[in-house]
């Protein structure tokens, strides 16, 4: 049975899923120099959690300017909210105030944005009906199932930290797949995925850090701590952490249930890597 | 190998899925669970529990127009490779030049040795292993 490289038949698509940007989108947005002076803006390609110490908005009357006067930038005008972010909260009113409370968050949705993805409304009126948040094509979806809008925001922001990762993991899977001929082991395929995943969890992380500033900070926040890998992202920002720790941490948890149940995900990642190599 | 009638609706341009994060999953991203939401005959087929439409779907692994909507229903059934086809949504073409070329071999294999072991799980529409 040689099917390797054969398909029995060819037809071209058309390109047709190409993604594009929402008008105005991905508009770096130009700033003054004054602007320049008093706000430090993290890197615009800062991947992950680890930028704390970055001010990215609306801090422009945070420092003196050079010569001891305080001069005030101009307000810096604001983007208008995404589709992607009114459309939510056109189905979910009140989530756009909390996004708002977290810059990393606008990130998030700014990049998922400009990617194409677009917001289709609740989960059970769309094509997957049920009452769980998925993703069809470059559209996702979340229940209305969820009344609270906390688990909402969860479930919308772990759908877009989904998407925007998608291409970071074709490229690993096409290097997987060459096998011992690309650049990869299996146990370094393995660790590559680990690294996109513990980066997911510390950007949520650091969005649920923020958010809770924004909600009071309060005690009954410590519920949806979890959801949002809080304890993982305090204890990389603590330094008691490394972003290594968590991927080996990763590496050697355990699947509970589904196809892999039993398997650890190192032990999973590195059989994918022979099977889609073909053991080459 | 002869694909069944039943089988006509499997095909790339057709067929659409849902790809979510499995209620309960612990990953923020690498856990995905795939479910087919068209055409309508191919959300009841793979909703049957039918081991045996399993492989009545390898053939389609190695015709073209049909490679990734086999894949898309075998993954969809099985819960296998659904992290892999989850991240092709749109693309089945980068799929089918890249990872669908060993696709049929991988679940002639993974048959071979799970099929004895699999038990229809109604409540997520899909197998799981005994």
């Amino acid at each position: 049975m040689a099917t390797t490289m054969g398909f029995d038949r060819e037809r071209p698509r058309d390109a047709s899923a190409g993604k594009t940007n929402a008008a105005g989108e991905g508009t770096p947005g130009k700033r003054t120099l004054t602007e320049g002076l008093i706000v430090q803006r993290a890197p615009a390609s800062s991947p992950d959690a680890g930028s704390d110490a970055a001010v990215t908005g609306g801090t422009a009357d945070a420092a003196p300017a050079a010569g001891g006067a305080v001069q005030r930038a101009p307000a810096p005008a604001k983007d208008p909210d995404p589709a992607l972010l009114t459309d939510f909260e056109a189905k979910f009113k009140g989530v756009a105030a909390e996004l708002h409370n977290s810059p990393a968050s606008l990130k998030l949705i700014k990049e998922a944005a400009a990617a194409g993805v677009k917001f289709g409304g609740y989960a059970e009126d769309g094509p997957g009906k049920n009452a769980w948040a998925y993703t069809v094509g470059d559209t996702i979806y979340v229940p209305k199932a969820r009344t609270d809008l906390t688990l909402a925001i969860s479930d919308y922001l772990f759908e877009l930290n989904n998407a925007v990762r998608k291409p970071q993991f074709d490229k690993i899977h096409e290097e997987g797949a060459k096998g011992s001929a690309g650049k990869l082991t299996a146990e370094q395929y393995a660790t590559q995925k680990v690294v996109l995943e513990v980066e997911g969890m510390l950007r949520l992380g650091e969005i649920w850090v923020e958010m809770r500033k924004g909600m009071g900070d309060g005690p009954e926040l410590d519920k949806y701590d979890g959801e949002f890998y809080r304890a993982e992202y305090r204890a990389y920002k603590d330094g008691t952490k490394t972003k290594d720790d968590l991927v080996q941490s990763v590496l050697g948890r355990k699947y509970t249930s589904g196809a892999n149940a039993g398997k650890t995900v190192k032990q999973y990642y590195m059989d994918q890597y022979k099977q889609i190599s073909g053991g080459k | 190998m002869k694909t069944t009638d039943r089988l006509a609706s499997v095909h790339n341009d057709r067929i659409q899925f849902a790809s979510m994060r499995p209620p309960g999953s612990r990953f923020a991203a690498i856990e995905r669970r795939v479910q087919v939401v068209a055409p309508p005959e191919a959300v009841r087929l793979a909703e049957t529990g039918d081991v045996a439409l399993l492989d009545e779907l390898l053939p389609l692994l190695a015709i073209r127009d049909r490679a990734f909507a086999a894949e898309v229903m075998l993954s969809a059934m099985t819960g296998v490779e659904a992290d892999l086809v989850a991240d092709y949504t749109g693309k089945p073409d980068a799929w089918l030049d890249g990872l669908g070329a060993t696709a049929r071999e991988r679940w002639i294999a993974w048959l071979d040795q799970h099929r004895a072991q699999l038990v229809w799980d109604a409540p997520n529409r899909s197998f799981a292993l005994r």
